[in-house]
């Protein structure tokens, strides 16, 4: 598996029509860095994820994932809003169309991983939303990313199963060790995952806070993480 | 975590199996009713059957016919979903070609068949051309509205994950396509057929409507009805033996058969 690679993002201008998404917007991300992306509905934060992952190329300005464009980099792990299974492939199918070259049994291996063993077989229709977006998961450490790209990953769920994929992510993150960027709305989810919390706000968007979590993962109780994500909404004491 | 349930068939199931017989026996029962020579019972068309097929033309008769049907039908599914593709995918190609579409889709069978004998006379290849301009246009739309319909999400997840273009074509665009091409499948065979019939009527020499055609002007009810059986025979053991078969082998996946 990969380990994480650095991320540099410097954009002189992006634009939608004749509005200006992002000017002079720049952030570092060291390999292995947990970063979580905060911002208002809107302002860009999950373009700016396709232009890290390479299928958006139409701005001015540099992406580097590992030293490359994001076209030549490794493939990275990208997780979408909905689980985005294909419907008539199992859950190992799913995970085989992205990399044909994992081996049948790796890839049950990443799904037992995930919690999933007994259903490798199983098609998206058979499975609970909860075990959909696991097998999406594990399908973008499928292609054994050093890049892991999780776009509002808990959107539209309960906060029970928000609970249970955030422990199920952070095993991930802390067994990998990839650079992770995460897009969320909830500060409590960037409070509880991420090294890192960026808030981008505006049009165009600019970074309104850079704030690190230095408690490790593992030893962030309730109280910590709802103390942090006070801070982060402006509500505590810095 | 639990994979959610399967309904069990039920009775329901078995529902279909009582449908044909259903149909011949209130067939019977008309006929027994109405007891008229022009209202034949279904036990009497079915030994008219073993007679055409034993003793006259009635299978090389429906051979004929299916192998008319079965080339049309061959070649305008490819001309459709090609088409279609093509017409989907590029708007300009639509705009263009979108009105000779409505044209083909709109001009009547008959007349068709009518001017490909004219220009090209009572020849094989003008009846299958005839069949083919009938029904390319129909799944050119189907096939245009299936990639229309495509999920531009599963395009983006191809691209993020760097997908090549064939192995994205296969796993990720012909599935999507399949429910589209079924459907013009069977709308396809059904309206061919009717098709073909009527061609052979109007000039061919042999199969089912060319023998209807002579057994309407004897009125000879018991003949027409034997060979509409029989084309009726094959066209649902095609159903039931091929187009059944292939939808639960590619539309196995979609919610409606994963809870038959």
């Amino acid at each position: 598996m990969a380990s994480g690679v650095p991320v540099r993002i410097d954009i002189s201008e992006k634009r939608f029509g004749d509005t200006p998404l992002f000017r002079d917007l720049g952030l570092e991300i060291a390999g292995g860095e947990v970063l979580a992306l905060i911002g208002p509905s809107g302002v860009g934060k999950s373009t700016l994820l396709r232009m890290v992952a390479g299928i958006d190329t139409d701005f001015d300005g540099l992406v580097e994932v590992d030293g490359k464009s994001p076209e030549r980099a490794p493939v990275p792990g990208f997780v979408f809003q909905d689980p985005r299974l294909l419907p008539w492939e199992t859950a190992t199918g799913n995970l085989r169309v992205v990399n044909p070259e994992l081996p049948v049994a790796e890839a049950h291996k990443l799904l037992g991983e995930m919690g999933l063993a007994g259903y490798e077989d199983a098609l998206p229709g058979q499975l609970s939303g909860g075990m959909q977006r696991r097998v999406a998961l594990a399908r973008a450490l499928a292609v054994a990313p050093g890049l892991l790209i999780l776009d509002e990953p808990f959107v539209s769920i309960d906060r029970k199963l928000v609970r249970e994929l955030s422990a199920l992510l952070i095993e991930v993150i802390e067994r990998y060790g990839h650079t992770v960027i995460l897009v969320t709305h909830d500060p409590e989810d960037a409070a509880r995952l991420a090294d890192r919390v960026v808030v981008i706000e505006g049009r165009p968007a600019t970074v309104v806070e850079d704030r690190r979590i230095t408690l490790a993962r593992s030893e962030r109780d309730d109280a910590m993480v709802a103390a942090e994500t006070a801070r982060i909404t402006g509500e505590g004491g810095a | 975590m639990e994979r959610r349930k399967q309904k069990p068939p039920g009775v329901a199931g078995g529902l279909e199996w009582f449908s044909l017989p259903l149909l011949l026996l209130l067939w019977q029962v008309l006929a027994v009713v109405v007891d008229h020579r022009l209202f034949p019972t279904p036990i009497e068309v079915i030994a008219e059957v073993w007679f055409l097929a034993t003793e006259r033309s009635l299978l090389a008769d429906v051979g004929k016919t299916l192998s008319r049907a079965a080339i049309a039908f061959v070649i305008a599914m490819t001309a459709g979903i090609v088409l279609g593709g093509v017409f989907g995918r590029f708007r300009n190609a639509d705009r263009l070609f979108g009105t000779w579409v409505l044209i083909g889709l709109n001009i009547p069978a008959i007349v068709v068949a009518i001017t490909c004998y004219i220009w090209l006379g009572l020849t094989e290849f003008a009846l299958i051309l005839a069949v083919v301009i009938n029904k390319a246009p129909l799944v050119t739309v189907t096939m245009r509205e299936g990639v229309r319909a495509l999920d531009h999400g599963y395009g983006e997840l191809a691209r993020v994950y760097r997908v090549p273009f064939w192995r994205r074509v296969r796993r990720f665009i012909v599935p999507q396509l399949m429910p589209y091409v079924l459907t013009a499948a069977r709308t396809g065979l059904s309206l061919i057929w009717k098709i073909v019939l009527v061609f052979e009527v109007l000039g061919s020499d042999g199969g089912v409507g060319f023998r209807i055609g002579i057994f309407f002007q004897n009125f000879d009810i018991e003949g027409i009805l034997a060979y509409t059986m029989s084309f009726m025979a094959v066209v649902i053991l095609i159903e039931y033996l091929v187009m059944r078969k292939l939808e639960a082998k590619v539309l196995g996946w979609r919610p409606a058969f994963l809870s038959a």
